[in-house]
């Protein structure tokens, strides 16, 4: 459930007819794009109209533009970048929908991920395009700023950039300077000169006044455009409008406490509380302002507060519309600053019944944008009420959490500016806090909280609403655990949780149910995880698009899988796919990677491979999952069907190093029985016998007994594994061990046994439609089969069996070695194609930056697409791939 | 770590009184030459910046900041 987008962010701020024209600087802006600059930066302080030049200057340029006016929520990287994105979907629809999906999961993957797909996709935008981002010195986040370095360093030439802040963004700036990238509007750029002033006094505001006036004037305000608005608005009352100068010129006042307040005192009363009580808002409209100023509810509006800021857009009033419709509004910021610090003192200095105080009105604030379904907003503003109470219920929004839909960084900067005292009060409050840190990724932290959490809770009433909380510290820690792969504390605390959790608490039942499954699942009894897993979709129908509801299917399907069941574990992933819609989340790979395994168990190995590209393309975006290890093993068997031990070998070796890298050593097993059935192929029986027994592998080492013709000893390893499976009811284990038994007796010329076990084999199989299982066992199994068919057991699927291995046959006949089925390939840039070149020559990466005079990340981000694109993961793979299909 | 410090920060223009609950309550001088001296203790780093920011947003022009620890 994506946060609802206050679109007003993002929309161009329309210019206002009459303004000053400023041709040398419209000129100045039309330069940078004219010399392929990266970046405009438009840097000076509030009142110097820069909002107003570029957007005059986008309104009439023939690019298109995106805008975005980020405000302090949006501090947090995947924030900012959310409504990037959103910004960009304004010259582009659905313009990096996958980027988006990956933003709004509940936990994103690296920033650095997020900004290559992003770059990718704003490389294939067609046009030339301008963006611009407004008021960044809001923006007071390294993160951010990173993520904009990151961008700028690898930015599309189709792309400029323009900075509007009123302070230097913690950019390389010196850098892009001397590189020629970055063009500069300041202070002294902006200012208004002379003759500015003139047209601005005289015939934008009305105004008659002498050269002399206007010259005072402007070198009064040394050209700052704020203060002479300030002053023709304050004039428009003065008869003498010569003595108001002089005295103005003459003081040493503050330019704005002087000219502020001859503005304010010319407005009425009404108008002058309506300016103060509504400058709490970052932005208006005409219910919003009634509803703060009158406690009005949505509905009842009378059209006043639209009235108002009509008339407060003719008198000038430092407002301007957000959108074409003048629906929204926002007051200008250091207009804004001004009247909050009046309205903070107004309520300070008359401090009894008649005073409106400034948290009554961002209650109700806080109320019409909680009915408006604003909720982050209606946060913030109860945030700023100080209304405890309020905020905590918001936080715990409807159904889901706000810190669960991407907005756990203002959530944990609420949290962090309450005292100890006031979280001891609510110990709900501590636990929110770890909730939120934990989907901050900050999970170190989390731990301290619980326990302060059961700290406070030992005062606390044994009522529903502490069992519930107990249940909710019990969940998290199970959570934790998941991460640790601490089955004990898991299950502990999974059960903990479903003991005291609130009956009507879905969310955490869900997840606590979830986390149970999942150690059930890691300790093999998968009756119980289905179990759990089941339990968690029958929780979360209620819930919309929980993500342990499809985590959960997708756990279901995988065990499903391997219970042979494989025409039902590919129908539960069709309905996942169907609700997981389009773009996909993340761990939808591992659902990829279970219909590719399945695919290839059909002997559907086209679809195999797809659904394995699948897997690949989405686990490169994850980093601390071990799904990529498992690919890479089914990679192998499906090279082996093909008859490229190479191949085979190489998808092996990347799935161990990525295993050992990451330290997911649990997985390295997998990956040599894997290795073993290469070496087997490759009559390598030593290293495959060294292998099997180092890792412990009962079937594998099975397999080398058959392969060195010791029958009775595979048999003597398979009997014991056979039964422990069966105890364990892991049927996808028994199918393969029954197998292996088959073909042992038949070595060991026991056919009627043979023959038997077969029988049995087939059985478990038929109902999921296996055909590789047997043909991948090659000619003695083409025989067995034959006996059994003879026999009249299961002829059918034995025919069928046949039948795949008569055209096994006739292919290897054909060709001695299957073409691997070659991928479209993009073409490669000219910069992509030098540097692939330079590769080939053997340059080292640092070698080719020094070469190209590039930076050494330009670089890793070029071969990283030159690898997307030619589907290789090294450099000689690369290579060799470029020489094959005659690139270089 | 914590150490509270004096500060003394000039902007220019006189700055009216009522401004001092904005600066979170910094005394105000005024000086012959049209200047404000902000003065008093700022608690941390991240408390002075914030004043800086304030400074920055009402468009005042910042002359000096001069720090003093307590103590010395």
């Amino acid at each position: 459930m994506p946060e609802t987008l206050l679109r007003t962010k993002l929309f161009v701020p329309p210019v206002r007819p009459n303004l000053v024209p400023r041709p040398r600087l419209i000129e100045r802006l039309n330069q940078a794009l004219e010399l392929g600059h990266k970046l405009t930066l438009v840097s000076a302080p509030a009142g110097f109209g820069k909002t107003t030049l570029v957007s005059e200057w986008v309104t009439g340029s023939d690019r298109p533009v995106a805008w975005l006016s980020p405000d302090d929520g949006d501090n947090d990287p995947v924030r900012f970048l959310t409504y990037l994105v959103a910004a960009l979907q304004m010259i582009k629809e659905n313009f990096a929908e996958r980027v988006l999906s990956l933003l709004q999961s509940p936990q994103p993957p690296r920033t650095e991920l997020i900004l290559t797909a992003l770059l990718n996709e704003i490389s294939t935008i067609a046009d030339n395009f301008v963006l611009v981002l407004d008021d960044y010195h809001v923006i007071d986040s390294n993160a951010v700023d990173r993520a904009l370095t990151f961008l700028l360093e690898h930015l599309p030439p189709q792309m400029h950039l323009v900075i509007i802040t009123r302070e230097d963004p913690s950019l390389p700036l010196a850098r892009y300077r001397v590189r020629g990238q970055l063009s500069e509007l300041r202070v002294s750029d902006l200012r208004f000169t002379n003759s500015e002033a003139a047209h601005f006094l005289n015939q934008v505001m009305g105004l008659s006044l002498s050269v002399e006036n206007i010259a005072a004037l402007e070198s009064r305000t040394e050209g700052w455009i704020a203060g002479l608005q300030l002053a023709a608005l304050s004039m428009r009352g003065h008869k003498d409008a010569a003595s108001f100068i002089q005295s103005f010129s003459g003081s040493h006042h503050f330019v704005l406490d002087y000219l502020v307040e001859e503005v304010l005192n010319q407005q009425s009363e009404s108008v002058q509380s309506f300016l103060l009580q509504t400058s709490i808002l970052d932005r208006l409209c005409g219910p919003l302002c009634e509803a703060v100023c009158f406690g009005k509810t949505p509905g009842s509006s009378s059209g006043s507060g639209q009235e108002t800021l009509e008339y407060l857009e003719r008198a000038n009033l430092f407002i301007v519309h957000l959108d074409n419709d003048r629906r929204w509004y926002r007051y200008h910021p250091l207009f804004a600053n001004l009247l909050r610090q009046r309205l903070q003192q107004q309520s300070a200095s008359t401090a009894g019944d008649e005073a409106r105080g400034v948290a009554e009105l961002h209650i109700h604030a806080s109320g019409w944008f909680e009915e408006n379904g604003l909720e982050l907003e209606a946060f913030h503003h109860a945030a700023a009420a100080n209304d405890i109470e309020r905020t905590e219920r918001l936080i715990e929004g409807a159904g889901v959490p706000l810190h669960y839909r991407g907005a756990a960084v203002p959530v944990l900067h609420w949290l962090e500016s309450l005292s100890t005292k006031v979280l001891d009060a609510r110990p709900s409050l501590w636990v929110t806090y770890a909730t939120a840190l934990f989907f901050a990724g900050q999970h170190t932290a989390v731990e301290q909280k619980l326990q302060a959490a059961e700290a406070a809770l030992r005062n606390a009433e044994a009522d529903d609403n502490t069992q519930d909380l107990v249940g909710r510290i019990a969940s998290i820690r199970a959570t934790l655990a998941v991460i640790q792969h601490d089955l004990e504390t898991i299950i502990a605390q999974s059960r903990l949780a479903l003991e005291h959790l609130h009956p009507d608490n879905l969310l955490f039942r869900s997840a606590a149910a979830y986390t149970l499954g999942v150690a059930y699942h890691l300790q093999g009894d998968r009756a119980a995880a289905s179990q759990s897993f089941t339990e968690v979709l029958s929780l979360t129908e209620s819930l919309e698009d929980s993500i342990y509801t499809m985590a959960a299917a997708i756990s279901l399907g995988l065990i499903q899988e391997a219970d042979n069941q494989l025409y039902l574990a590919s129908k539960t992933f069709e309905r996942v796919l169907q609700k997981a819609g389009d773009p996909l989340q993340l761990i939808v790979c591992e659902l990829f990677l279970s219909l590719a395994r399945i695919n290839y168990q059909w002997n559907d190995l086209e679809s195999a491979q797809q659904y394995g590209l699948q897997c690949a393309q989405l686990t490169q975006q994850m980093e601390s999952i071990d799904t990529f290890a498992m690919y890479g093993v089914f990679l192998a068997r499906l090279r082996l069907a093909q008859g490229d031990f190479q191949e085979a070998a190489t998808a092996l070796d990347e799935a161990e190093n990525f295993a050992r890298q990451h330290n997911f050593l649990f997985r390295i097993p997998k990956v040599a029985a894997a290795r073993v059935l290469v070496l087997l192929r490759q009559d390598n029986l030593t290293a495959a016998a060294d292998l099997a027994g180092q890792y412990e592998l009962p079937i594998s080492q099975a397999r080398v007994h058959l392969a060195q013709g010791d029958p009775a000893a595979a048999l003597a390893v398979l009997g014991p594994l056979r039964r422990q499976m069966e105890d364990k009811g892991w049927l996808d284990e028994q199918l393969k061990i029954v197998i292996q038994q088959a073909l042992a007796y038949l070595a060991h010329g026991e056919k009627e046994m043979a023959v038997q076990q077969l029988g049995e084999a087939l059985n478990m199989a038929e109902p999921g439609g296996f055909i590789r299982v047997f043909v991948d066992e090659g000619r003695p199994m083409a025989q067995l089969l034959s006996e059994t068919a003879a026999r009249g057991i299961m002829p059918g699927y034995c025919n069928k069996l046949l039948a795949v291995f008569e055209a096994e046959r006739q292919k290897e006949d054909d060709i001695p070695y299957p073409p691997p089925t070659q991928p479209l390939i993009d073409s490669l840039t000219k910069r992509e194609l030098e540097i692939l070149n330079l590769i080939a020559e053997g340059l080292k990466n640092q070698e080719i930056a020094e070469q190209l005079v590039v930076s050494l990340n330009t670089v890793l981000y070029h071969i990283k697409n030159i690898y997307n694109k030619l589907g290789v993961n090294r450099r000689t793979q690369a290579i060799a791939k470029a020489k094959e299909i005659n690139l270089i | 770590m914590k150490q509270h410090t004096f500060y003394h920060i000039i902007v220019k223009d006189h700055l009216d009184t009522r401004w001092q609950d904005w600066f979170d309550g910094l005394t105000f001088t005024l000086t012959d030459d049209g200047h404000t001296i902000l003065s008093g203790t700022i608690e941390d780093q991240a408390s002075l910046h914030g004043v800086l920011k304030k400074i920055r947003n009402l468009g005042l022009t910042l002359i000096s900041v001069n720090p003093q620890v307590i103590g010395e």
